[in-house]
């Protein structure tokens, strides 16, 4: 579980996060919504442990990510926009680096890439070099060192950008798989169908704020609009137009 | 220590097949070498080489026995000169001057007249006008000799002919020759560890900023330091194999091709060796560290390399004061970094001793700036600031 208090964080003049408090609750996937530059990213960072917000807590498991950051990391598992693949690596050095890093070793590490390998159907690129691999086979090694560890929270970000049907479909899948297994599962996102099909609860943000959380039914419910996406832009408009 | 082996053992893995490390480390610790081993060959040309002795060709060497003798015990290489066209005089093959001696040389020699020798010469080379000045030198050496030891005869001192001695001692060419070519090559040593280790600093650091990887690799429960120290010992085991290739390339190249070719010779030795190897690992860890506090600050490989081109042209241009400045140098210059590792590093290969003053300069530096520029790196990895600028 990972629970959000009051974290605020600026940068200069910039206020990027202000305030901002939620609860991403195991068993359930939780969406963080917003437009460029509305928080997430920051909010994101506080959650791994890459910045340290000015005020406010961040707790992975009750464990505090300030106070006790390798803690605090070793039950993540992150899937970062941007793969950062080694081209020179093959795809079981990419998942035996990370899972080495969380302190897996001999059989159990062997034991944990086959998992993960059979999991994301990786066993024709297992022992490639991922030099030239297409997109979806990145978001794949990506993925799996994500979670070759089994790590309790899996944080996500944009994970279907740039895949094709199929690969969306089976990102899905997968996660709905781990939610079904326990796991804390936060992401954000831009695609509404997406984060309509997937999300158990969702955080919209807006100019470092959180302006309305809810399921998908209650959000919509709220704003008076007929789908997610009219009901997401109403919500960030109508925040706007509160602090002007 | 174990998260220290593991991304040690990941950036070894990476590094080896990177095609432009092993390329800059094998282009650069045999090439160089051979570099320097035809400028060693073109220096050589140019010198007048001890092995060989001057040769004179002289005609009608019978009658002036007392002489021929006198040229030989000077280190002349006679011989007899025959057949000789006196209206076409040509020097024999195989010999750098004629002496023709006339055929009353030993008559006048007792009657103490004078003989008129005639000593012909080829000055088209450099190499051929000196000889034969060493050939015209000796004969009035000789002639000087004859008259001293006629006077002498006569109860005359010898010290009214010869007021003087001089004692002649080369300290031209030959020694800056060799002080070029040592300190040039202790240049080359040192360059070999940032060569050597700049590809790799670069992809470690830069690069895991420009593929993205490195927000990835900070979220997990891995400490800097272990990250820092990790890859530092990949660029360390780059920059000192580089070194110690380069090394033994060098040797082989001098004790095969050149040894006996230079105005000089080096006397490095067993134990000068181990110290060299010593300084030199020391210094590849120092350079290791430098490369990665340029590195972690370029955003992508190709900034980096600029930054490491500028980084480049320090040991280059302090080197070249050394070598071409050395003696208006002032005393605390000697100091500086990379001077005082070619100080010292140039006196362990010619005389293989070390001269401790700059010796422990170089160390010293090596060890302290290691220690400034991993702080720095892992500060600066630590950095929130890092994650906005990729």
């Amino acid at each position: 579980m990972i629970v959000i208090k009051d974290i605020a964080k600026s940068f200069g003049d910039v206020k990027a996060v202000r305030g901002v408090s939620f609860k991403a609750e195991d068993g359930k996937i939780t969406t963080l919504l917003g437009a460029n530059g509305s928080g997430k990213t920051t909010t994101f960072r506080s959650v791994t442990g890459l910045m340290k917000p000015d005020a406010g807590t961040v707790h992975i498991d009750t464990i505090d990510v300030r106070e006790r950051t390798l803690e605090a990391q070793a039950r993540l598992g992150v899937f970062p926009d941007q793969f950062g693949l080694y081209t020179r690596l093959t795809t079981r050095e990419h998942i035996a680096y990370y899972a080495e890093l969380h302190g897996l070793k001999g059989s159990a590490l062997s034991d944990a890439i086959n998992e993960v390998s059979k999991l994301l159907n990786l066993e024709d690129i297992i022992d490639r070099k991922t030099e030239g691999f297409s997109q979806g086979q990145r978001m794949k090694v990506a993925l799996a060192r994500a979670i070759v560890h089994k790590p309790q929270n899996i944080i996500l970000d944009e994970p279907t950008r740039g895949l094709d049907v199929m690969n969306i479909r089976l990102l899905r899948d997968i996660l709905l798989e781990l939610k079904a297994q326990g796991h804390c599962i936060l992401l954000s996102s831009h695609v509404m169908a997406e984060v309509d099909a997937l999300s158990d609860h969702i955080v919209i943000m807006s100019d470092g704020l959180i302006c309305a959380d809810g399921t998908s039914a209650s959000l919509v419910a709220e704003s008076g609009q007929e789908n997610l996406e009219e009901a997401f832009v109403h919500l960030t408009e109508q925040a706007r137009r509160n602090a002007a | 220590m174990n998260q220290f082996k593991i991304v040690f053992l990941k950036e070894l893995k990476d590094a080896i097949r990177d095609k432009r490390a092993i390329m800059a480390v094998l282009s650069y610790a045999l090439l160089v070498p051979v570099f320097l081993g035809f400028v060693g060959w073109l220096v050589t040309l140019d010198q007048p080489v001890d092995s060989v002795k001057t040769r004179v060709a002289i005609a009608n060497m019978e009658s002036a026995p007392g002489l021929v003798a006198f040229v030989e015990k000077n280190g002349i290489s006679v011989k007899n000169a025959e057949n000789i066209d006196l209206n076409n005089i040509k020097i024999p093959d195989e010999s750098e001057a004629l002496l023709i001696v006339p055929d009353d040389y030993q008559d006048n020699l007792n009657k103490a007249k004078v003989s008129k020798l005639a000593l012909y010469i080829d000055s088209t080379t450099r190499e051929r006008a000196e000889r034969g000045s060493e050939v015209e030198g000796i004969l009035m050496q000789y002639g000087q000799y004859i008259g001293i030891n006629r006077l002498t005869a006569r109860g005359v001192p010898t010290a009214l002919m010869s007021p003087f001695v001089i004692n002649k001692a080369d300290v031209s060419e030959s020694k800056f020759y060799e002080k070029l070519l040592v300190s040039g090559l202790a240049m080359m040593l040192i360059m070999a560890p940032i060569v050597g280790g700049m590809s790799v600093s670069l992809d470690t650091l830069a690069g895991e900023r420009e593929r993205q990887s490195l927000q990835t690799l900070l979220t997990q429960p891995v400490s800097a330091n272990a990250l820092i120290f990790g890859k530092w010992a990949v660029v360390s085991l780059f920059s000192f194999i580089t070194v110690t290739m380069m090394s033994v390339t060098l040797m082989i190249m001098y004790i095969t091709l050149v040894a006996d070719k230079l105005p000089f010779s080096l006397g490095i030795g067993v134990s000068g060796l181990l110290i060299a190897f010593f300084q030199l690992g020391i210094f590849s860890m120092f350079v290791a560290s430098l490369l990665m506090t340029v590195s972690i600050h370029a955003k992508s490989f190709k900034e980096g390399q600029t930054y490491m081109q500028l980084l480049n042209m320090a040991p280059v241009l302090l080197a070249y004061i050394k070598i071409y400045a050395d003696s208006s140098l002032p005393d605390a210059a000697r100091f500086a970094p990379f001077i005082a590792d070619i100080e010292s590093l140039s006196t362990i290969l010619v005389d293989g001793r070390i001269q401790p003053v700059y010796f422990i300069t170089s160390i010293g530096v090596a060890v302290l700036g290691t220690i400034v520029c991993i702080l720095f790196t892992s500060k600066r990895l630590s950095s929130e600031k890092l994650l906005d600028e990729v």
